[in-house]
């Protein structure tokens, strides 16, 4: 494997060019996740002879005190963790820095159409939660006018994208597939971010309007600009996906895609409230995100929970070790159920339908 | 030494300083890394036009065989850094 760019990676504009320095800087931050897998490997090939693993993954506390245990006296996970600190806590300035060095050029390519038509609820809408710099991005997610390009088209490219396992625009697609009827006329997409899954609805169900819901008022304004390249209109709302101050029963299909792991936990029952409260009676939800650790082998459970903790993932555990089944039925969803579309079942996606309405 | 000064001083004695250290030597890896991809970038543009000037360095994009070979290279840099970390102190 080398770490060249690829050709344009779906979605992504193909006119984006950065100066030197922020390229080659870019570039240094992909190089370093490439460096650190050999140290990984010997690190994985280590644990998986030692006898820590054979926990399992169905009590990660467990398993991360067997493996601490095991581990006491190797250096290469401290090495790993400084490293990927370091890379996390530079990479949304230098992305910034690379698109500043080009800003002219790049500004025009950023910048919604239609600001204003976006609907905003305030500040005072905004949770708790979300104060939290999670991934490490500093500044947080409205840290620069322009966040929304800066990570889609710069963090993603240059990083997400040939360092992630598996095709992640793929696997968005094959997500907005799985919904189980084909003529949706309302979607309404929580936590849509920069429209990276919320394109893959309306490529999808192109009669369907499409509404998308974030807190990031920079992510919600490159939406605007993406949707707009690709011919299309959303309505764009900043507001928490619990919160949404959209209307009773507006939409016939309801989703997410790697949202709720970035919530706590009351949060996420909430998410499913709203999602009841927003949906038509029949209408469906497909929530994806990270996989629960009982399904993933010992070695990546530990791994996952290590790199949340370490990588500022505060709700990843929770959300990995939650019931999500028992959340939507709880919150009066019926015919509940959930499906593993790739490797050590990710992407894994809850399904759920509310019910009709009760004829007098 | 009469007075009052330190002879033999040591500053970096917390665990916090290891950190320190790593992310110093980080930014020096990656501003090395700017100034090998700058050079080739410019060894480059000489053998294909001879001459060059400031704005060709910036708006060049390295494609095909030169992308490739800057990734190679790139990788082995990283490569080599964190192995020499990783292997320290084995005999």
């Amino acid at each position: 494997m080398t770490t060249a760019q690829p050709a344009v990676p779906d979605g992504m504009r193909a006119d984006v060019e950065l100066a030197q320095r922020g390229r080659s800087e870019m570039q240094f931050l992909q190089a370093m996740r490439a460096g650190l897998k050999p140290v990984q490997a010997r690190l994985r090939e280590r644990l998986e002879k030692g006898t820590a693993l054979a926990e399992g993954s169905g009590d990660i506390e467990r398993l991360r005190a067997a493996v601490d245990e095991e581990l006491a006296e190797d250096t290469d996970l401290g090495l790993i963790g400084a490293a990927l600190r370091w890379n996390r806590s530079v990479l949304t300035p230098r992305a910034i820095d690379a698109f500043e060095e080009r800003s002219e050029e790049l500004t025009a390519k950023a910048v919604p159409p239609r600001a204003e038509a976006i609907t905003d609820r305030g500040e005072e809408a905004v949770p708790r939660y979300w104060r939290y710099e999670f991934h490490g991005t500093a500044g947080g997610w409205d840290g620069h006018e322009h966040m929304g390009f800066v990570h889609h088209e710069l963090v993603y490219r240059y990083l997400l994208v040939p360092s992630f396992p598996g095709d992640i625009f793929g696997q968005r697609a094959a997500v907005a597939r799985l919904a189980p009827r084909q003529d949706y006329t309302d979607i309404c997409d929580l936590g849509c971010g920069t429209g990276q899954f919320t394109m893959k609805l309306a490529q999808t169900y192109p009669d369907a309007r499409v509404t998308g819901v974030d807190l990031s008022l920079s992510e919600l304004r490159y939406a605007q600009r993406r949707a707009a390249e690709a011919g299309l209109e959303w309505d764009l709302v900043r507001a928490p996906a619990e919160d949404t101050g959209l209307p009773d029963e507006g939409f016939d299909l309801v989703t997410s895609f790697i949202l709720l792991h970035e919530i706590p936990p009351h949060a996420i029952r909430k998410v499913f409230a709203e999602a009841l409260r927003l949906l038509r009676p029949g209408g469906d939800l497909v929530f994806s995100d990270v996989a629960p650790y009982h399904l993933r082998s010992p070695y990546q459970a530990w791994y996952d929970d290590w790199d949340a903790e370490n990588g500022h993932e505060p709700w990843w555990r929770t959300a990995a070790t939650l019931d999500l089944t028992e959340v939507a039925r709880e919150a009066g969803f019926v015919d509940v159920r959930q499906e593993a579309l790739g490797r050590e079942s990710y992407p894994w996606v809850t399904l759920a339908r509310k019910p009709e309405q009760e004829r007098p | 030494m009469p007075g009052f000064a330190k002879d033999d001083a040591v500053y970096l004695t917390r665990p916090q300083h290891m950190d320190a250290l790593f992310a110093i030597t980080m930014e020096l890896a990656s501003e090395l890394w700017v100034m090998r991809d700058r050079l080739t970038v410019i060894e480059q543009l000489l053998d294909e036009r001879g001459g060059l000037t400031r704005e060709d360095i910036e708006s060049t994009q390295p494609r095909g065989e030169a992308a490739e070979r800057l990734a190679r290279e790139r990788e082995r840099f990283l490569t080599r850094v964190f192995d020499a970390a990783s292997r320290a102190g084995e005999g």
